[in-house]
């Protein structure tokens, strides 16, 4: 409906000839009705009668601008590409097309069209901003960190977005710099104190930088169950074993298949002060047969005393790993508790060929 | 658009947006290069593609012109003519882009002439008009379903499913279809006509073309050490013409093969995942793989001794593992 009320404005452009107004009227029918490939044609027809002709150039960007809501992306971006070459040069015809490009991965031609409009008089401080931020995130893109951080604090400057700060902060924790991280993640927090993906990153970035006790206080606070996850990591380095384990049990109840899940309650319950034994191999039953899972097995069952019962989760977690050194170790000690003390020198030794072998990268 | 081809016989397609990661094709950012020149600085809203030559009518096609082409797809392995044997210089990617059949058949070209490929960069090769107008053979502008990589092509480069890199030209700009025994001056005298020919003791240079069988272990690496259990060993194989057939592997240097398991569908032109498990016992071992395509093709245990190039490096590369 809202291409149809955009195109309605066409119809007194003016035109030279009675066979380009008929093409430029069924292009703009068609494109009314849906009927995008049609619009194309006959635009297409119309643009060879009177090339440059301005209502042409008009109706391709708007033809862009609907195939861009109806999610075609490449024919969108093929209009706005045309747009531009009859010189049409709507300043929001050009952020579209910097979008469409850094999201199909034409990075260079991003940043060039976004830079544009960056220092073009006609767009908006918003618009300005906008184009920053997608110059940032196509440096980013082209792994040009430098570049896109300058783009992306120039868009912050302008107006503080989401994007420009997400994008921003995943370079500083990319390159480790978790000093900067945390200032630009409060300083974005106070810009947008609305924003609970800016919340949940200024609680990761707190957990990271060691702040534990602040970052419980943010991520409790924010509704993403991702936020749990580090939640459990903060209580953990507090301390507070017991609400980790909430945390994760709160995380499962949200996002039964989030990776490793079983496994990290179980960790976690093992960190209790005296650990969850029982309640850790429940979790364990219900984890994917991960060769970790096997290995934290027997090391439950040695710690239980239940030594006869170690020997096979060991096993098949040597028998799924044969290249991870540490469960030859735990074996080697389930072995001598059992008085096995040949089989527990071969594992002894096994453990000690590899601890110091690490396999070369291909 | 110029004379002869218009938008409006280029029938309306989409190429699609959607893309889901697959296991077994390697991320863009990881695919391997090879150029002969500097790479081009081109731009979607300057680059242009001539084909013209032997032709009815030239044509000058811009990248919205290729954007609302009919769209295929194409998986398709591209190994560089000059990997090692156990090289890396071989990558596994689904392209999307326009057949080359069906612009070639836009301009008019002659059906029997063959075709001269021009990149940005100066780099031009010449491939038969046959392999053009193949089924799969396209102008490709996507690679895993976004922009192909600056490195790699972009804006647009041709992709000859089943031919070894050299001949898919990147940053492609021009299409000359040539007239019977037609050689440009410009090929000859750049030296590149003398590229990528397979050179044996005695004998005229022949043109290099399809890639040749070839397998490679993946799985354990060369050098490590292992403790003697059951290992996955695990590789990939490949093949230009048909499809693999059967892989094997060796754990004793080559004195005894025993079948590899084929783990990924085999299909022309992609490569297929392979494993063995072995038993490893302790002592030193040369592990090798050898692929067999379906036309009886199998990987040589040694290079050719008459050949004098350094192509189509395809034998049974070997692994040493170390197991105490």
């Amino acid at each position: 409906m809202r291409t149809a009320i955009l195109l309605v404005a066409f119809v007194g452009a003016s035109v030279a000839s009675d066979d380009f107004a008929m093409l430029l009227a069924r292009a703009q029918v068609a494109a009314s009705t849906g009927d995008f490939e049609l619009a194309i044609r006959q635009l297409a027809a119309a643009e060879r009668l009177e090339p440059g002709n301005s209502a042409v150039a008009q109706l391709h960007a708007h033809l862009g601008g609907a195939l861009l809501q109806q999610r075609k992306l490449d024919l969108a971006l093929a209009q706005l590409l045309r747009a531009r070459q009859a010189g049409w040069e709507d300043p929001s015809i050009r952020l579209m097309l910097a979008t469409l490009e850094n999201n199909l991965g034409a990075y260079t031609d991003a940043i060039r069209d976004a830079a544009s409009l960056d220092s073009s008089a006609a767009a908006t401080v918003p618009q300005r901003a906008t184009a920053a931020a997608i110059a940032g995130l196509a440096y980013k893109n082209q792994k040009r960190n430098e570049d896109a951080i300058r783009l992306l604090k120039h868009a912050i400057e302008l107006a503080p977005g989401e994007t420009a700060y997400l994008a921003l902060t995943e370079i500083y924790e990319s390159s480790d710099q978790a000093g900067e991280n945390a200032k630009l993640l409060e300083q974005a927090t106070a810009a947008l104190p609305g924003s609970q993906r800016i919340a949940l990153a200024f609680g990761r970035s707190l957990v990271n930088a060691g702040d534990n006790q602040r970052a419980a206080a943010v991520l409790a606070a924010v509704a993403d169950p991702e936020a749990r996850h580090w939640l459990a990591q903060a209580e953990s380095s507090l301390g507070e074993f017991r609400k980790a384990t909430e945390a994760l049990q709160q995380l499962a109840l949200h996002a039964p298949d989030y990776p490793m899940i079983n496994i990290m309650i179980a960790q976690s319950l093992l960190k209790w002060d005296p650990p969850d034994y029982e309640q850790a191999l429940h979790f364990l039953d219900r984890a994917s047969t991960d060769p970790d899972v096997y290995y934290l097995r027997g090391k439950i069952y040695f710690s239980l005393g239940r030594y006869a019962e170690a020997v096979k989760p060991l096993q098949r977690a040597i028998e799924l790993g044969p290249a991870v050194s540490l469960p030859y170790y735990q074996l080697g000690q389930v072995f001598r508790k059992l008085g096995r003390q040949t089989e527990a020198k071969e594992q002894f030794d096994k453990f000690r060929f590899l601890k110091n072998y690490s396999p070369p990268l291909r | 658009v110029s004379s002869g081809l218009s938008r409006r016989q280029l029938l309306i397609g989409s190429a699609g947006a959607l893309w889901a990661e697959q296991p077994d094709v390697t991320q863009a950012d990881r695919f391997f290069v090879r150029d002969h020149f500097e790479e081009p600085d081109l731009s979607l809203a300057n680059w242009k593609l001539r084909i013209e030559g032997n032709v009815a009518h030239p044509v000058e096609l811009g990248f919205s012109d290729l954007l609302e082409s009919p769209a295929t797809q194409q998986e398709s392995l591209l190994e560089c003519a000059g990997n090692g044997e156990s090289g890396t210089a071989v990558s596994m990617g689904i392209w999307q882009g326009v057949p080359m059949s069906t612009l070639l058949k836009m301009a008019g070209a002659d059906a029997t002439g063959d075709v001269l490929l021009e990149g940005a960069e100066g780099y031009l090769r010449i491939v038969p008009g046959k392999k053009c107008r193949a089924p799969g053979s396209l102008i490709a502008i996507k690679l895993n379903g976004r922009f192909l990589p600056r490195r790699n092509g972009f804006p647009a480069r041709v992709i000859l499913p089943g031919w070894y890199g050299m001949d898919s030209v990147k940053w492609l700009q021009r299409i000359t279809v040539l007239g019977p025994r037609e050689k440009p001056a410009a090929y000859e005298q750049s030296g590149m006509s003398q590229l990528y020919s397979r050179l044996r003791k005695g004998q005229p240079p022949t043109r290099i073309t399809s890639i040749l069988v070839k397998s490679l272990i993946n799985y354990p690496t060369n050098e490590a050490k292992l403790v003697a259990a059951v290992y996955p060993v695990s590789g990939y194989a490949w093949t230009g013409d048909g499809v693999i057939r059967r892989v094997q592997v060796s754990v004793d240097g080559g004195k005894i093969w025993s079948a590899a398991k084929l783990e990924t569908p085999v299909r022309p032109f992609t490569w297929v995942r392979w494993s063995y498990s072995w038993q490893a016992q302790p002592g030193e071992h040369v592990l090798l793989s050898r692929a067999e395509d379906s036309a009886g093709n199998r990987q040589p245990p040694a290079r050719d001794p008459e050949r004098l190039d350094s192509y189509e490096l395809n034998w049974c590369a070997p692994v040493h593992c170390s197991v105490g």
